[in-house]
């Protein structure tokens, strides 16, 4: 590759690197499977550098969350929790409610199925509607809808009601 | 009581907030990246096979009484309209080209016994031609080597630390920049490489790379905090940094004297080069995004596909000369004649 085009990708990757590992943090929850869902897909984008360099980021993102749905199908499952261990909401009154809200809420994200926690993760951490999530995940908006209602409906059974109330998908 | 979407939403960008830091991804993508891209080759190169053999069959099948053909000449580069190739091609300035990469196929290198260019093995996708000698930094991917020549095998220099490879100015040595430290590959001397630690790449965080100062004793580092900083090459040790913003755009970056330098700003890099004034730090003019080598006389030459222009260090234009067609798209390296 031409001088000009590794520099451009040691400078996307220095420029753009946290914000990907959070993303593949956010659908893991774990740093080993981040850093190597992240690298996985870089090193995609480095084989194809010449041709998707003015669009890169969009382009590694999809492999992101694509490799990361691609990978729950796949025997193995890592990094989910069973429903099992998702712990019983805190009645420890010296924590604030709000945090132990987000603990539990946390722990039982990570229970969910990979596709739906793609789902909550494009919606709520990266703010994209419904029409971008169905196009970045390739699949309908409807699908898109139907999955975060689900997950929520999962979460508000795992939480419970009488912590949270539910809000319904935006 | 709070909405269960406001919950999630905090409990989404906790976890990313837990994500760990980038340690080295860039070097490891392209490790990476390279296997990927050989296997694809591989993998198109067995099934063009595969099919020239499924055309083939019903011929050796139906024709097996017809002679054999004569062996196909051996192929010359297929990168130039004329013969070109025949000799050292001349630059405006007065550099030759010692080779030309880009292109899977048809990367080449000069000969400087014969003063014609040959055909690299295409298991190497990159190609550095020396400055002064017949020789090639090559990569397959995934490790740098020494081609000597045309008849030669590769010298046995292979190592991790082992991108961005820059050919000192007199030839004799390859400096290459790893994540943590630096190596010099004694090329001429066939010796080994030298690795020095260098813990300013930590704070290197665009384009990061060393350069070698013209001098061939001192090394060059651009510092993401500011400042480009001058090394020992033999010791590592940190002499003194200048007041200039922005990194060394490649081997040919730096004046003759030391006294300009040309740099990419990392902030626009498919932006003009400008060339500073290392005194002070002044950007004194700006010359286009291309292969840039300052000359002998403090002129600057660019190279952009077929276009090889000359500058001065103000950035006005001196000199055009139009390439062969087929140099569009490929990397030049240059050297003296």
């Amino acid at each position: 590759m031409r001088q000009s085009l590794e520099d451009e990708f040691t400078a996307f990757v220095a420029a753009r690197g946290q914000s990907l590992l959070r993303i593949a943090h956010a659908l893991t929850g774990d740093p080993d499977a981040a850093q190597d869902l992240v690298q996985g897909a870089l090193a995609k984008a480095y084989a194809r550098w010449p041709r998707i360099h003015g669009d890169a980021e969009a382009y590694v993102r999809k492999i992101i969350y694509n490799d990361r749905v691609s990978a729950w199908r796949r025997p193995v499952r890592r990094n989910e929790v069973s429903v099992a261990d998702v712990p019983e909401p805190a009645v420890d009154n010296r924590h604030d409610q709000a945090v132990t809200d987000r603990i539990t809420v946390r722990e039982a994200l990570l229970s969910l199925p990979t596709r739906q926690r793609a789902v909550l993760v494009m919606r709520y951490l990266e703010d994209r509607s419904v029409e971008e999530t169905a196009e970045m995940l390739g699949c309908r908006p409807g699908t898109v809808a139907s999955q975060a209602s689900r997950a929520l409906d999962k979460l508000r059974a795992l939480v419970g009601d009488q912590r949270v109330a539910m809000g319904g998908t935006r | 009581m709070k909405e269960l979407e406001e919950i999630v939403g905090a409990a989404v960008r906790d976890l990313a907030d837990d994500a760990p830091p980038p340690f080295d991804l860039a070097t490891a993508a392209r490790t990476q990246g390279r296997r990927i891209r050989r296997r694809r080759r591989t993998a198109i190169g067995s099934a063009a096979v595969a099919l020239l053999l499924v055309a083939a069959t019903p011929f050796v099948v139906f024709r097996q009484e017809r002679e054999a053909l004569p062996a196909a000449p051996t192929p010359s580069p297929s990168v130039a309209e004329k013969d070109w190739w025949d000799q050292p091609y001349q630059l405006p300035g007065g550099l030759i080209v010692t080779a030309l990469t880009g292109s899977q196929n048809d990367n080449i290198m000069l000969d400087r016994l014969t003063g014609t260019y040959w055909q690299i093995p295409r298991a190497y996708e990159m190609v550095w031609g020396s400055p002064t000698a017949t020789g090639a930094v090559v990569s397959d991917g995934s490790t740098l080597r020494v081609l000597h020549g045309p008849d030669s095998a590769t010298s046995s220099v292979s190592n991790k630390v082992g991108f961005s490879p820059q050919w000192s100015p007199d030839g004799d040595r390859v400096l290459t920049t790893g994540s943590k430290e630096y190596a010099i590959w004694e090329v001429a001397a066939g010796q080994g490489q030298r690795i020095q630690k260098a813990p300013l790449l930590r704070d290197c965080k665009v384009i990061c790379y060393f350069t070698w100062l013209p001098n061939g004793k001192e090394i060059a580092l651009p510092q993401a905090s500011g400042g480009i900083v001058v090394l020992d090459s033999e010791t590592g040790n940190e002499l003194r940094t200048l007041p200039v913003q922005g990194s060394p755009a490649g081997p040919g970056a730096w004046s003759p004297d030391g006294q300009f330098v040309i740099v990419v700003d990392a902030a626009d890099l498919k932006g003009p080069r400008h060339v500073v004034d290392v005194r002070h730090g002044q950007v004194i003019g700006t010359v286009p995004d291309s292969t840039l080598h300052f000359l002998d006389d403090e002129r600057i030459l660019s190279i952009q596909d077929t276009t090889a222009e000359v500058y001065d260090v103000k950035g006005r234009l001196l000199e055009t000369q139009t390439l062969p067609a087929a140099f569009a798209g490929r990397t030049v390296s240059v050297g003296r004649p």
